[in-house]
């Protein structure tokens, strides 16, 4: 019974400091009003903050383009072997199908020993 | 929640749409009000309620208006919180002797007020505003929080605590407590 009397006497007194504290809302000064005003308009102007997790691969363009340049990645040397070897295949042909000219050294040679001929006669 | 609150936030419940500006409006007087009692300097208590709209405004402008006052609830408490810290820490650092020792007034509280206490004589220094302002400032910062959010706010036990980040043991203790400290410093001494 005391424990109930006090409590109700506790919720009365809560009541009656809410009923206060309210009352004293009234009695804040103007300059702080329009300070209180002035702070939620820049609040509101503000922007908002962006998240801190890594928004690197977010985008579909930026995911799909990330893995087509891995896929070149491991494409080319595969494919640069494959282009070389058919080069070099093609220039065999190439050699097959031609006269083999004379090397220069041998012209050189040849040269030398006709002008040798030349001062012996 | 505060009536005029809760009454915003079941408007936009049942389809009105509540801005954050409305909701801030409504808040933003009774947050200087609370800052105020802890802070005790209008700039300070200013610089705290610009900083807990900021943060509102920033992380949970997409949230629903029904989630709002808990939120900005919490937020104005942890910066309450967070300059009650560097206040204490500034005055350690010079050496000087801390004017709110939660511990020892925790300590304080505990000791039974066994003055007569007349109820009416009680409840009428409980409607005077100068009176009530001072002891609230007197409270030990979680016990004014706990007041505040409970009686103020009228928030139940279990959003308090989650407010406040604490047990649900702690905001009845807290409270009790609070409510205690009150009726012995709003009761004249004889």
């Amino acid at each position: 019974m005391k424990t109930e009397t006090r409590l109700k006497a506790d919720e009365e007194l809560a009541e009656t400091l809410a009923h206060t504290l309210n009352k004293s809302l009234a009695e804040i000064d103007d300059l702080s009003l329009q300070r209180l005003k002035n702070a939620r308009a820049e609040a509101l102007a503000a922007a908002p903050v962006r998240s801190l997790k890594p928004t690197y691969f977010s985008s579909w363009s930026i995911r799909f383009g990330v893995a087509a340049s891995l896929i070149m990645l491991l494409a080319a040397p595969v494919l640069w072997q494959r282009h070389n070897t058919q080069q070099f295949s093609d220039l065999d042909g190439d050699l097959v199908s031609q006269e083999i000219p004379p090397v220069a050294q041998e012209l050189d040679d040849m040269d030398m020993l006709m002008a040798m001929d030349d001062i012996d006669a | 929640m505060s009536d005029v609150v809760a009454l915003l936030v079941a408007d936009a419940s049942v389809g009105q749409s509540l801005t954050l500006d409305q909701f801030l409006a409504q808040v933003e007087q009774r947050a200087y009000r609370a800052a105020l009692l802890t802070t005790r300097k209008s700039a300070d208590a200013l610089d705290i309620v610009q900083d807990a709209m900021l943060k509102l405004v920033q992380h949970y402008r997409t949230r629903t208006a029904a989630e709002w006052p808990l939120l900005f609830q919490r937020i104005l408490q942890h910066c309450l919180t967070d300059w009650h810290r560097q206040q204490a820490r500034n005055r350690k650092w010079f050496w000087q002797k801390p004017n709110d020792d939660e511990d020892a007034e925790d300590e304080m509280n505990q000791i039974v007020d066994e003055r007569e206490q007349n109820p009416v004589e009680l409840l009428a220094r409980a409607a005077d505003i100068n009176i009530v302002l001072k002891v609230l400032e007197n409270l030990p910062l979680r016990q004014r929080q706990t007041f505040m959010l409970r009686a103020w706010e009228g928030f139940d036990v279990k959003t308090t605590a989650q407010v406040m980040e604490c047990s649900e043991g702690s905001v009845k203790t807290h409270y009790f407590r609070a409510l205690q400290t009150l009726r012995s410093e709003l009761t004249p001494a004889k």
